[in-house]
């Protein structure tokens, strides 16, 4: 058993549609897992039943190998898009409360809340109205709140926004530090860039269903077209064979072409080099490996993973596996 | 267990801290000493006498006029009306009295002239006093010995009892019973609105997501419900501590017999406003000290504890109703729509205040006692007067007992689905509809 969690054939209706049709994951321990999806696909839903804010119609969640039961709240440390705290209260005070409230004693509250405080610099905040702080100093108060009991499963749902660089760093070490201590981290986003950086696992819902799951790696790769990133000093159009297909070229700001060429199935890059040396300068020569966005964007639209290349102007640069 | 007390913890700290709680604590017991001392005060200090002009064509009554407490005749020294009310614009007196040439046995209408309006309370004792004049003269007239008269008036102590032999004092109950729904009434719907507006602001806060991730809705909202009730319990004992208190301490410094006279005075006014008279006039015949040595139909301890039950009841059934509103709407203003229709049972058994004292037994008394909706108030008004029959009472006191529970269950099911509902307009149909969705 190396899955914290087994979602499986969950549906949920409200009463007008459909917001989670027979939907079946599996998420590893210790993975970051990506649950992506366009707005309105599923995905609150699907948090919100794993964290039994509500129940599903049909199907069964496994939570560490047990049916998911009451008691397992504790175990789940989350942080909703929607969140808030209580404006009134100090920030010391409130930290202390919600992790009562998840069944932390005072002691070890206070033990894990000095931890934190000194991690973040934030000492002076303990005696502070949470309404006197910015918005982005109440984001990183609930992220502590989110994780000060050490659960297991920590599901963060659009935790960037509201950050700016310097905290959203701070914020993907502590994700990658608690996936070393042993945590599982769902991540919900529209920020593919940080999926690309952070996840090892992804899902894709669209309209109630999912569309996609697996390792990243193992995803892009299944989504590779044979497609190549060449860079010349002049087009090289007039050099491509009829079987190797231009998708699409620019000039970048330099002045040199940078070009997408499929080529056939079956065939392999050094065929593609073969035939454009005779003809111009080989710059630069690199896979074309989809990032994340496209195939998010492909999958969406339902539009081949080629014609997303031309369309999202970042797919020109270089992407890393 | 534990996390419904950590929330009625947090509940209780966080109101017992703020400001305005502090500030009508202590605020509270100010304004009812307030309302005792001051019009005693102000009737003592600032008050000038009031002089009256007495322009007497008879040449009999002004002599035989007795001044009055801040009340002062004077006869005028004109010859006819005209002259005299030139006089008093020109003097700074403050009215005058015309009492034209007349035969005693068939009175003219009597004038009176003011610079400002006249009180109704001044032209009163003015009457009073004339008629006083008017009726020794035509004794006199009629040669009637006075004496006599007095003599033979019968000044007989009027006592109504039931037949079961307890002493049954209407006006002390009627007192007791207003006042006892009123507190209800008041209490009820300022602490039923203090739940609601914490909901409100866990939803606008967007904290309930979190909140609910970890405690079950049915947990948070009544360990809000609890919490409130224990700020309403602290206050209640402060407001009780702190103007006993402060009576006491100003007590030494007024006259006893004036305190009585001006707490009377004020009842009545503050009945007045509400207009309803037998209460105006329980109020007149009735003192505090009276009111406690009356005999009621229950003892005060019992009024008292039924007090409290009726309170709590009444509370946790309506704190349950408003909790519910609150999870439905986005921002205070949003509740406002929802706030008048489910306090309308409430007002309806308060207005009925008259009705029901005039007939504290009758069919409408009777029932609005027993639904849940209204018996805490109007129970309340009932049971001074003694005639309400134990089984009336279990069968209230249960069916309020089962109205709580029942619509706490009911609120719980709106506010599970509310508290996560943003950004919608909702109605009662749409409210009524999550009651049966399932999660």
């Amino acid at each position: 058993m190396d899955n914290i969690l087994e979602v499986e054939g969950l549906s949920k209706s409200y009463a007008s549609h459909k917001a989670l049709d027979n939907v079946t994951l599996n998420i590893p321990k210790q993975s970051i897992f990506g649950l992506l999806g366009p707005n309105g696909a599923g995905k609150t839903t699907l948090i919100r039943i794993i964290t039994q804010i509500f129940g599903s119609d049909t199907g069964s969640i496994r939570f560490m190998g047990e049916p998911l039961a009451p008691h397992h709240t504790m175990q789940v440390g989350y942080l909703p898009e929607e969140r808030g705290l209580y404006r009134k209260m100090k920030v010391g005070e409130q930290l202390l409360y919600l992790a009562k409230l998840r069944g932390m004693s005072h002691r070890e509250a206070m033990e894990k809340l000095k931890v934190w405080f000194e991690k973040f610099e934030i000492k002076t905040w303990w005696n502070k109205q949470v309404g006197d702080l910015s918005k982005g100093m109440q984001q990183k108060i609930q992220f502590v709140a989110t994780v000060l009991h050490n659960p297991p499963l920590i599901i963060l749902d659009e935790p960037f926004t509201g950050f700016d660089p310097i905290n959203t760093n701070i914020i993907k070490q502590e994700i990658r530090l608690l996936q070393e201590q042993g945590s599982t981290i769902i991540f919900s986003t529209h920020r593919m860039e940080s999926v690309e950086e952070l996840c090892d696992q992804i899902a894709l819902i669209n309209k109630s269903q999912k569309v996609l799951d697996g390792p990243k790696k193992q995803i892009k790769d299944q989504y590779k077209t044979n497609t190549f990133f060449v860079q010349t000093p002049s087009s090289l159009q007039a050099a491509l064979p009829e079987e190797f297909r231009l998708l699409n070229e620019t000039l970048n700001p330099d002045g040199l072409t940078e070009s997408l060429v499929q080529i056939p199935e079956g065939s392999r890059s050094n065929q593609l080099l073969e035939v454009l040396i005779p003809h111009v300068d080989v710059l630069a020569f690199r896979e074309k490996i989809p990032s994340i966005n496209e195939i998010f964007i492909s999958l969406v639209t339902d539009t081949p993973i080629t014609a997303t290349f031309s369309q999202s102007p970042e797919s020109m640069q270089p992407s890393d596996v | 267990m534990k996390k419904i007390a950590l929330i009625i913890q947090r509940e209780y700290l966080v109101r017992v801290r703020k400001r305005s709680f502090i500030i009508m604590t202590l605020l509270t017991p100010l304004i009812f000493c307030g309302m005792i001392f001051l019009p005693l005060m102000l009737s003592r200090g600032f008050e000038n006498d009031k002089v009256i002009e007495v322009l007497d064509q008879t040449g009999k009554v002004v002599q035989s006029l007795e001044n009055q407490s801040k009340l002062v005749f004077q006869a005028s020294e004109a010859k006819d009306l005209e002259s005299a009310k030139k006089k008093l614009e020109e003097s700074e007196h403050y009215a005058l009295l015309f009492i034209p040439e007349m035969d005693f046995n068939a009175p003219e209408p009597i004038e009176m002239f003011g610079k400002k309006s006249i009180s109704i309370e001044l032209e009163r004792d003015v009457e009073n006093e004339v008629e006083r004049v008017i009726e020794e003269i035509r004794f006199k007239e009629l040669n009637i010995n006075k004496e006599l008269i007095e003599r033979a008036k019968a000044e007989i102590d009027f006592k109504t009892q039931k037949l079961s032999g307890e002493s049954d004092n209407s006006r002390a109950s009627t007192i007791l019973g207003f006042f006892a729904s009123f507190v209800i009434y008041i209490a009820v719907l300022i602490y039923a609105q203090q739940v609601m507006r914490g909901v409100v602001e866990e939803k606008t806060s967007r904290i309930i997501e979190v909140m609910i991730s970890s405690v079950k809705p049915f947990q948070l909202m009544l360990g809000k419900i609890l919490g409130v009730a224990a700020i309403s319990i602290t206050q209640f004992l402060l407001w009780i501590i702190l103007t006993f208190g402060l009576i006491q301490a100003i007590s030494p410094f007024v006259n006893s017999d004036d305190l009585a006279e001006a707490n009377r005075a004020n009842q009545v006014e503050v009945i007045q406003n509400d207009g309803s008279s037998e209460i105006q006039e329980a109020a007149q015949d009735t003192q505090l000290e009276q009111l406690l040595g009356v005999d009621f139909g229950v003892s005060l301890g019992g009024m008292v504890a039924a007090l409290l039950f009726y309170f709590i009841g009444g509370y946790l059934l309506y704190s349950a109703l408003f909790a519910a509103v609150g999870s439905a709407a986005d921002n205070d203003t949003d509740t406002q729509q929802f706030v008048f229709p489910i306090s309308m049972p409430l007002i309806i058994a308060f207005v009925s205040i008259g009705a029901i004292l005039r007939d504290p037994d009758g069919p409408v008394a009777f029932w609005m006692s027993i639904v849940p909706f209204t018996s805490p108030i109007v129970m309340m008004m009932r049971l001074p007067f003694g005639g309400v029959a134990a089984w009336e009472l279990i069968l209230s006191m249960l069916l309020l007992v089962g109205g709580f529970v029942f619509i706490t269950w009911v609120a719980a099911r709106i506010y599970r689905i509310g508290i996560l509902m943003y950004g919608k307009k909702v109605t009662f149909k749409e409210i009524g509809k999550w009651v049966f969705y399932k999660t």
